[in-house]
C-alpha cells in the first residue's frame, strides 16, 4: 500500500498551482530588484529602471532613502516594499 | 532452523548503493602551485597580443552597440577579468561599471552556495547523505527522501517548473518563488512541492533545490559560524572584499540569485575551484570536491528535463562542457574550449569559466537580453588571446 502511494506520489497526480497574478509578482520583482539596484549597487534610479525592465514593463517604483525602502506599484492598486537591511545582506521583499 | 534464516537472508533487499560523493582516494594535498593573492589580484607585467585583444573586444564591446535601445539587443558586456597563471591578463569595464562596482551574478551565485555546502562537509557538520528532514525544520513527510547529494545534482525529484520571463509568468516555480508566494521561506515553499521522480533518478535544473542547499548550509555553518558564516567560512578567506547575499524573509540566503560581487572577486571563487578547493594553501573544499562536482550525474545521464541536446551539461551546481552520448549530445557544448572548462552561469549572461588546463579563470557580467550571446565564441576569443603568452 505504502509502495502503491508512493508510486502515486511520483506518478505527477498533484498538479501545482501558483498564486500568480501577473502583478503582484510585477510589483514584487520591481521593489526587489531596484532596492538592490539602488541600495546595493548604488545605481541612480534612471539606470536602475533600465537595468531591471522586463516586458511587460507594468510597474514604477518609488525610493525612499531615509526609510531604507523601495515601493513598487502598478495598476489596479498594487503595491509591495522592498526594504535594505545592510551592505551584507542587502534588500529583502517586505509582505 | 538454519535454512531459515538464510532463506530470510536472501530475501532481504540488497544494501543501498554506496553514497555517491568525492573519491575517498582524492588527494588532500593542496596545489604547491596555487594562486591565492592575499590582497588585489596582480597584474601580468606584459600585454596580450594586440590582434588577439582586439578580436576579442569586437566580440564583448562591439564598437556599433546602442546602450539606449530600448529591446536591449545585442552583445552587451558590462565587465570583463581574465585570470591567467592567477595573473589579470585582461580587463575592462562598460556601461558605468568599473573594477570596484559590484554586479549581480544570478545563478552563478549557485556555485558559490555548493561551496558553501562543500566548506560544511569539509568541517565535518555536514554530510551528503543527510535527509533534509534531518536538518531542516517541518518539511514535508514526502520530501525526507531528499538528500544533500540529490540536491546538488539538481536531483531532488520535485515537481519544478524553471521559467523567466520569456514564458508564461503564471506557471513558473521560479518567479512564484522569488517574487510570489513562495519569498517569505523559500526552502519551505521548494519542498512544498510534490515529487515528480525518486530522488537522484532525474535532472532538472531547479533555483529550488540550491535554495534548499543554501538552507542546508546555513543549518550546518551558522550554528557554529553565525548568520553571517558565508563570509566566516567563504568570502572573508578568499579576501573577497564588497560582496551582498540577499535572504529571504525567513533569513535563507537565495542561494540561487541573490549574489552581488566585481568581476575580480567573483574570479576569486574560480580560481578556488580551479586550485582543486584550496586557497593560500589551505584546503576549503573537500579533497575530491571539485572533481567530483564537475562529472555529468546519473540524473543528466539518465532522464534530464528542461534540457536539449547543445546546451551545456550540469554537474553539481556548475555547467560543463561535456558529451551526454546517452542523450544525443555527443559533442562538446563550447567546442572552442577543452573537455575540462566548467562554468557558473547566470541570468542575462553572468559567468565564471574555469579552464584548468590552461591554468585560465574568465568572469564575465552583462545585461543580454536577446540571445545574441555565445560562450563558444568568448572562449574562442579569449584562449586566442591567451594562446601566446
Amino acid at each position: 500500500m505504502i509502495l502503491l502511494l508512493a508510486l502515486l506520489s511520483c506518478a505527477g497526480k498533484d498538479v501545482r498551482t501558483y498564486d500568480t497574478d501577473l502583478l503582484h509578482l510585477g510589483t514584487g520583482y520591481n521593489a526587489r530588484m531596484a532596492c538592490s539596484c539602488v541600495f546595493v549597487l548604488g545605481r541612480d534610479e534612471e539606470s536602475c529602471q533600465d537595468l531591471l525592465k522586463v516586458s511587460p514593463d507594468l510597474a514604477r517604483f518609488q525610493v525612499d532613502r531615509e526609510a531604507g525602502t523601495v515601493t513598487s506599484k502598478a495598476l489596479g492598486g498594487w503595491r509591495r516594499t522592498a526594504r535594505f537591511v545592510d551592505a551584507q545582506v542587502g534588500c529583502v521583499l517586505e509582505e | 532452523m538454519l535454512p531459515l534464516a538464510l532463506l530470510l537472508l536472501s530475501t532481504c533487499p540488497p544494501a543501498p548503493a554506496a553514497v555517491d560523493g568525492p573519491d575517498p582516494a582524492a588527494d588532500a594535498a593542496c596545489p604547491a602551485d596555487g594562486a591565492s593573492p592575499a590582497g588585489d589580484w596582480p597584474h601580468a607585467s606584459a600585454p596580450p597580443p594586440a590582434a588577439a585583444v582586439a578580436e576579442l573586444e569586437r566580440y564583448l564591446f562591439p564598437a556599433d552597440l546602442d546602450w539606449a535601445d530600448k529591446d536591449k539587443r545585442g552583445v552587451r558586456t558590462d565587465g570583463v577579468v581574465i585570470v591567467h597563471r592567477g595573473q589579470v591578463v585582461y580587463e575592462r569595464y562598460a556601461h558605468g561599471y568599473d573594477a570596484t562596482r559590484p554586479h549581480l551574478a544570478w545563478s552563478v551565485s549557485k556555485t558559490f552556495t555548493s561551496s558553501l555546502v562543500g566548506i560544511a562537509v569539509q568541517q565535518g557538520r555536514l554530510s551528503l547523505s543527510a535527509s533534509v528532514c534531518d536538518l531542516l525544520a517541518d518539511v514535508p513527510q514526502h520530501a525526507c527522501v531528499i538528500t544533500v547529494g540529490d540536491l546538488l545534482s539538481f536531483s531532488s525529484g520535485l515537481d519544478w517548473k524553471e521559467t523567466y520571463e520569456h514564458d508564461p509568468p503564471t506557471s513558473s516555480s521560479v518567479l512564484a518563488m522569488l517574487y510570489g508566494e513562495g519569498h517569505a521561506d523559500m526552502a519551505r515553499f521548494v519542498l512544498g512541492h510534490p515529487l515528480r521522480d525518486r530522488p537522484g533518478q532525474s535532472f532538472q535544473y531547479s533555483s529550488g533545490d540550491s535554495n534548499v542547499l543554501a538552507a542546508v548550509a546555513g543549518a550546518a555553518l551558522a550554528p557554529v559560524h553565525g548568520d553571517r558564516f558565508p563570509w566566516a567560512v567563504l568570502f572573508q578567506p578568499l579576501g573577497m572584499q564588497g560582496v551582498t547575499f540577499e535572504r529571504d524573509g525567513a533569513g535563507t540566503y537565495v542561494g540561487s540569485s541573490y549574489l552581488h560581487a566585481t568581476p575580480r572577486d567573483l574570479a576569486r571563487l574560480g580560481q578556488l575551484w580551479l586550485d582543486d578547493g584550496c586557497w593560500g594553501g589551505q584546503r576549503l573544499l573537500p579533497p575530491g570536491w571539485v572533481a567530483w562536482s564537475t562529472q555529468v550525474t546519473a540524473g543528466m545521464r539518465g532522464k534530464p528535463l528542461e534540457w536539449s541536446p547543445g546546451e551545456p551539461v550540469q554537474g553539481r551546481q556548475v555547467w560543463l562542457n561535456q558529451p551526454v552520448p546517452e542523450q544525443g549530445a555527443p559533442d562538446l557544448p563550447w567546442p572552442a574550449a577543452p573537455p575540462d572548462t566548467y562554468a557558473a552561469m547566470g541570468h542575462w549572461k553572468q559567468s565564471i569559466t574555469v579552464i584548468p588546463s590552461r591554468d585560465l579563470v574568465l568572469v564575465r557580467t552583462g545585461d543580454d537580453r536577446d540571445g545574441t550571446w555565445s560562450h563558444n565564441a568568448f572562449l574562442d576569443r579569449a584562449l586566442d588571446l591567451v594562446e601566446g603568452l
